[in-house]
């Protein structure tokens, strides 16, 4: 997502450097250790049917240690939780990304536009924000997934309505701070378009700050899906999502902790290494 | 990409009190209009509030009577609470209840909601400060190592510690520190209810574990923000002038990076603010502290209009007030964004 | 907002440590300061023989009103200042309460209630035939919005004093020989006269065991002894605590750490406890139904019904459903405490063969509707999906609502709408489940079934106090229950509730709405 953005920026303008600097990325340990836990779960979510996987079966074993048999154990209905985990990446991976990809360029062309042309524009685009700060985003959450249902499209609609405003603020806050610098004075003076300026000046110089927003929003998304389980509005049982199945077999911890666990380590693996991928990329680039 | 004289000419020592005075202009237009500004934005959360909450299935009467009212009874419950009408006429009877001070009942409590919003509202303040003192220092001196050690091992454990620990969810960091320090050490109850009436030190004592969480989820978030902030504040040609210049480290931090470092995280600290009043619910649910958050989210999801938008209203007035300090500390602190005539 | 970024790097290193250092302090200095002697807020003022009960429910979901009352945690809160005129205890035996006994009439219209003499109020009043008879004034009148007014509904036309004034008389519209059994359900507390129901929680003036002291919204309750109770001797707990939770494991974790006295259990609960606490099983609590609309295809084929029927593995339900805490049921919701048990049906278990036999090889698909939560319809809907799915005939969906959403009032309402749902029962009389779930026309008959024929032989149940007839009846009634199966009932749960080290002494009748919340003869030692 942000970090397409990044490439598709930049390998169109210098097409020779970014062959030097692919390699630069591949000397570093942390991004090709993190690009290969990204990869693995993009590759969960898109296979695990392939290889005959049930996430629903009961194996004939409730609450299975992790062994031989079953390789991370099973959970409370003797699901296997080895299976159930892969399927997770599923629903995480769609809701997660789509939704912050949706809430970045939602949030960041706000921004850009409110801090851009300010004046009314701006105060209008602000306190329409207010309006989502104000309504806590955990309520409005709550009563739009309530009311409209917890499915996979609704979810990434809300999630990119919900986290946009957040960015757009601090959007807005990186796009004044760089209106009093030369180069913008300069554009302007030279008559370029207002849509040229934002588009060709002011985004690929806020870009840092979008991606970093970006990366902070899908591990938040993924987080406000395991929110949304833990308040009962979330994905529905019996599917494999990591957030529900977290909530679900958080009461095991003392007897079953390989139901909650390994769930768990799926979730904080997958959001520390897109963190990562996303912290080598913005070093290499600038 | 050179920003170098703007830069030099803003922080120079001699143009301060031109500067300040200014400021001050801008500080005061900015609160003017934020007095007319903020009762709209509240008056247009109040009606979506109304109208969203309308669309959440089930209904108080069915709620408050259980599965095996007949639908006449339900029918008779809802008429009786002033639930039936047109939804125009429950609003606008809302709203003079509510500008009149003299708010409605909970449907869900069957109490008057003031001082159930009131006194949740305290608790949450209480938490979300209690955090907040444990979180923003922390966060603020964790970012800047990262900062200064940027690309580093230093920065790189720290990145995955912190972001390890906020990809658990709540609940779960919550979960472990009741099993080691409520069951396992027996030092704080797990239930914060007694919390209601204790004293200072009680209280202290069962908001710890609450807080604690709440921090450890806001924490890496926060912390990224400021290590982004400080690392583009050293970076920055300005910071290499002021190196060239000769001044001393700590003046050039004081002058210079302190100061582009915090605009962001500032900025997210406002709205966090805002956020923590609702965004506490988990915490609170968990642990059963009652505070606002966790009464919203029962009265959002058990549909009571009332006890929801009066909460949301105050949380509101709480979330505005926190984004305007904000703007304002983003005036004071940062010479490049001017408030003119006509804007904010 | 602090500003103090200004600190150089190594500063800032020794700024971590002392920020560490000071958190570890506050948390430390918390618990010094209060932590030894105030893990549970109720006990400290309680020092008198017995002690108060620390008791966990969750938050309450319904009104507290003892006439609107519909949720288990609000009964419990207004069940332990009340007191019905009799209980059940949980072998199903009526035992005495504000009553002291009762007797049918020799033409079987009329029931006398004879009440306790030293029966008296939380406030020193006594209980008089004018209370009794106020409450179900209340409780039966046009604007009722008791639930308990349907129990009554067809069956109670008038309530007046005895003729000595020491007795009430119910006189009823129809024969009917278990009416005492719905004098112990739950909004049939007696209130003295002239009693708000709306504003009780104000004024809870009741006539149970224990005197409610402080209500707070969402946090608890806290109660003392009663001392006018009737049998007030009997009470040895000098008070009830009772704490609020939203969250089943906050609330396991509170009973781990000795903060609350017991804990109901359920799997998950079971497999964190194990056998290391003392457990008390009481009577049976209810079941979860699952109910086939059959107006809806493809439950209107009875041969759909009944391959549902014999796919499902009913102990491994019992197992993991209730933790073994229940008895294997055969799709008739006759309660095994229940005094008449039908007699000569087969008991239905998991077999493939008959499934196949009754569908050939078509595959059926459909959407179990049902509502999340932990009572169990979630862990129970998944479990019939796993074995429905398991026999190769089936293809089942889940839809699981919230509770809200499952019960709304709409012209849809999915639990009387959806083609299948699961739906739990409280433990009533099978005619009292009949007429509600069963019967035409019927409100809460979310299986649409409609036969005359049950019709009739449940009213001449009802009527009957010959005890031979009754079996043959109640037989009979079974039969067509098992055949037609427009609910499978698969199992009827119990009351299971694991004790703390600090609890001495059983509760006597349970810790249901018709066993009265009794805590005679319990103390506790904290």
């Amino acid at each position: 997502m942000a970090v397409a953005i990044t490439t598709a920026a930049s390998a169109e303008a210098r097409a020779r450097p970014g062959r030097r600097r692919l390699r630069a990325l591949l000397r570093r340990p942390t991004f090709v250790v993190s690009a290969l836990i990204v990869l693995w779960w993009v590759g969960a979510a898109a296979t695990w049917r392939l290889f005959g996987l049930n996430p629903y079966v009961n194996t004939g074993h409730i609450n299975l240690a992790p062994g031989w048999h079953q390789l991370l154990g099973t959970d409370s209905l003797g699901r296997s939780v080895f299976a159930r985990t892969l399927a997770g990446a599923d629903t995480a991976l769609l809701v997660g990304a789509f939704g912050c990809l949706l809430a970045t360029v939602l949030g960041s062309a706000l921004g850009v536009i409110a801090g851009y042309f300010r004046g009314w524009v701006d105060t209008a685009f602000m306190r329409l924000f207010d309006v989502l700060v104000v309504l806590p985003p955990l309520i409005f959450l709550i009563v739009v997934v309530e009311a409209f249902g917890a499915s996979v499209p609704a979810l990434i609609v809300i999630i990119g309505v919900v986290f946009a405003p957040g960015i757009a603020r601090i959007i807005r806050a990186a796009v004044l701070a760089e209106m009093g610098k030369k180069y913008v004075t300069t554009a302007k003076v030279q008559g370029e378009s207002a849509a040229r300026i934002m588009a060709r000046e002011l985004v690929p110089n806020v870009l840092p700050t979008i991606v970093i927003q970006a990366t902070l929003s899908l591990a938040a998304a993924i987080l406000m899906t395991a929110t949304l389980s833990f308040l009962g509005l979330g994905a529905q049982p019996p599917s494999p999502d990591w957030g529900l199945v977290i909530n679900e077999n958080r009461v095991y911890l003392e007897s079953a902790w390989w139901s909650v666990v390994f769930p768990a380590v799926a979730v904080g693996s997958l959001v520390v290494a897109t963190q990562l991928v996303a912290d080598n990329l913005k070093e290499v680039w600038s | 990409m050179s920003v170098l004289s703007d830069q030099a000419a803003a922080l120079a020592p001699g143009r301060r009190p031109g500067l300040w005075s200014g400021r001050r202009s801008r500080v005061l237009t900015l609160l003017g209009r934020r007095l007319i500004q903020i009762p709209v934005v509240l008056f247009v959360v109040s009606i979506l509030t109304f109208w969203l909450i309308e669309l959440v299935p089930g209904d108080p009467g069915r709620n408050a009577l259980g599965q095996y009212a007949t639908p006449a009874q339900v029918r008779a419950w809802d008429v009786s609470n002033g639930l039936t009408g047109p939804i125009t006429g429950r609003y606008l009877h809302w709203l003079s209840d509510f500008v009149s001070g003299n708010w409605g009942t909970s449907f869900v409590y069957q109490v008057p909601s003031r001082p159930l919003v009131f006194g949740h509202l305290v608790n949450t303040l209480f938490l979300g400060l209690f955090a907040f003192v444990l979180l923003v220092p922390l966060a603020l001196v964790l970012g800047s190592i990262q900062a200064y050690r940027e690309g580093g091992r230093t920065d790189r454990g720290i990145t995955i510690a912190l972001m390890s620990l906020s990809s658990v969810p709540e609940f779960v960091i919550g979960v472990l520190l009741l099993v080691v320090f409520a069951v396992g050490l027996n030092l704080v109850p797990v239930e914060s209810g007694a919390f209601a009436t204790g004293d200072f030190a009680q209280r202290l004592q069962v908001t710890t574990l609450p807080a604690v969480t709440l921090a450890v989820a806001y924490l890496a978030v926060l912390a990224r923000m400021v290590r982004t902030g400080t690392a583009g504040a050293l970076t920055a040609q300005f910071h290499r002038t002021a190196v060239l210049k000769g001044l001393r480290p700590a003046q050039i931090v004081r002058r210079h990076v302190a100061r582009n470092a915090l605009i962001p995280t500032l900025q997210l600290v406002g709205i966090y603010l805002g956020t923590l009043l609702g965004g506490s619910a988990v915490v609170e649910t968990l642990f059963n502290y009652p505070g606002l958050g966790a009464l919203l989210v029962v009265a959002a999801e058990r549909k009571d209009p009332v006890l929801l938008t009066d909460g949301v209203m105050i949380t509101g007035v709480i979330a505005l007030l926190a984004l305007l300090l904000t703007d304002i500390g983003l005036i004071l602190m940062d010479p490049r964004i001017r408030f003119e005539a006509g804007e904010s | 907002m602090p500003l103090n970024i200004s600190s150089p790097p190594k500063a800032g290193r020794r700024a971590v440590v002392t920020t560490v250092a000071v958190a570890f302090a506050l948390v430390l200095a918390a618990c010094s300061s209060s932590g030894s002697k105030t893990p549970s807020s109720g006990s400290s003022s309680a020092a008198a023989a017995g002690g108060v009960y620390n008791l966990g429910l969750n938050t309450p979901t319904g009104s507290i009103d003892p006439l609107t009352t519909a949720d288990f945690n609000a009964m419990y809160v207004v069940g332990l200042a009340s007191a019905n005129l009799i209980i059940e205890s949980p072998s199903g035996k009526l035992e005495p309460q504000l009553a002291s006994s009762w007797t049918q009439a020799a033409d079987k219209l009329s029931w006398t209630i004879d009440l306790q003499p030293n029966a008296k109020f939380s406030n020193g009043k006594p209980v008089t035939a004018s209370d009794v008879i106020y409450t179900f004034n209340q409780i039966l009148g046009a604007s009722s919005q008791s639930p308990a007014k349907s129990s009554f509904t067809g069956i109670v036309k008038s309530v007046a004093a005895g003729s000595d004034g020491k007795s009430v008389v119910f006189t009823l519209d129809t024969p009917y020989s278990d009416f005492p059994y719905l004098l112990t359900g739950a909004n049939t507390w007696i209130l003295p006269s002239g009693t708000k129901d709306t504003n009780w929680i104000s004024d809870p003036v009741g006539a149970g065991q224990f005197i409610l002291e402080k209500y707070t919204p969402g946090q608890g309750v806290t109660y003392k002894k009663n001392p006018y109770y009737w049998d007030a001797s009997a009470v040895k707990v000098s008070g009830v605590s009772a704490k609020f939770f939203n969250d089943d494991q906050s609330e396991l974790l509170a009973f781990q750490s000795g903060q609350i006295d017991q804990i109901t259990s359920d799997p998950s609960i079971k497999a964190a406890l194990g056998t290391s606490y003392r457990q008390q099983r009481a009577g049976y609590v209810k079941f979860d139904g699952l109910v086939f609309n059959v107006t809806k295809a493809p439950f209107n084929n009875v041969k759909v019904r009944q391959a549902v029927a014999w796919a499902l593995n009913r102990p491994a339900i019992a197992q993991t459903v209730y933790s073994g805490n229940a008895t294997v049921g055969n799709d008739v919701p006759t309660f095994p405490d229940y005094a008449v048990q039908p007699q000569g049906l087969t008991a239905r278990s998991a077999n493939t063969a008959k499934v196949k036999q009754l569908l050939g090889n078509q595959v059926i698909s459909f959407t179990i509707t049902s509502y999340q939560g932990t009572q169990g319809e979630q862990t129970y809907a998944q479990l019939i999906q796993q074995q429905l799915d398991a026999t190769g005939s089936f293809k089942v969906k889940l839809n699981l609502l919230t509770e809200a959403a499952y019960y709304a009032t709409t012209s849809s309402t999915p639990w009387l709408n959806a083609p299948v749902t699961i739906t739990d029962w409280a433990n009533r009389l099978p005619t009292q489940l009949y007429s509600l779930l069963y019967a035409p026309g019927a409100t809460w008959n979310a299986s649409h079934y409609d036969n005359s024929q049950l019709d009739k032989l449940n009213k001449q149940y009802e009527a009957t106090t010959d005890q031979a007839e009754r079996q043959t009846l109640a037989n009979q009634i079974a039969q067509i229950q098992w055949t037609d199966v427009p609910v499978i009932v698969a199992a009827f749960e119990q009351s299971d509730v694991y004790l703390g080290q600090a609890v001495h002494g059983s509760f006597p009748n349970g810790q249901q709405f018709n066993g009265g919340f009794d805590f005679r003869g319990i103390t506790v030692s904290h």
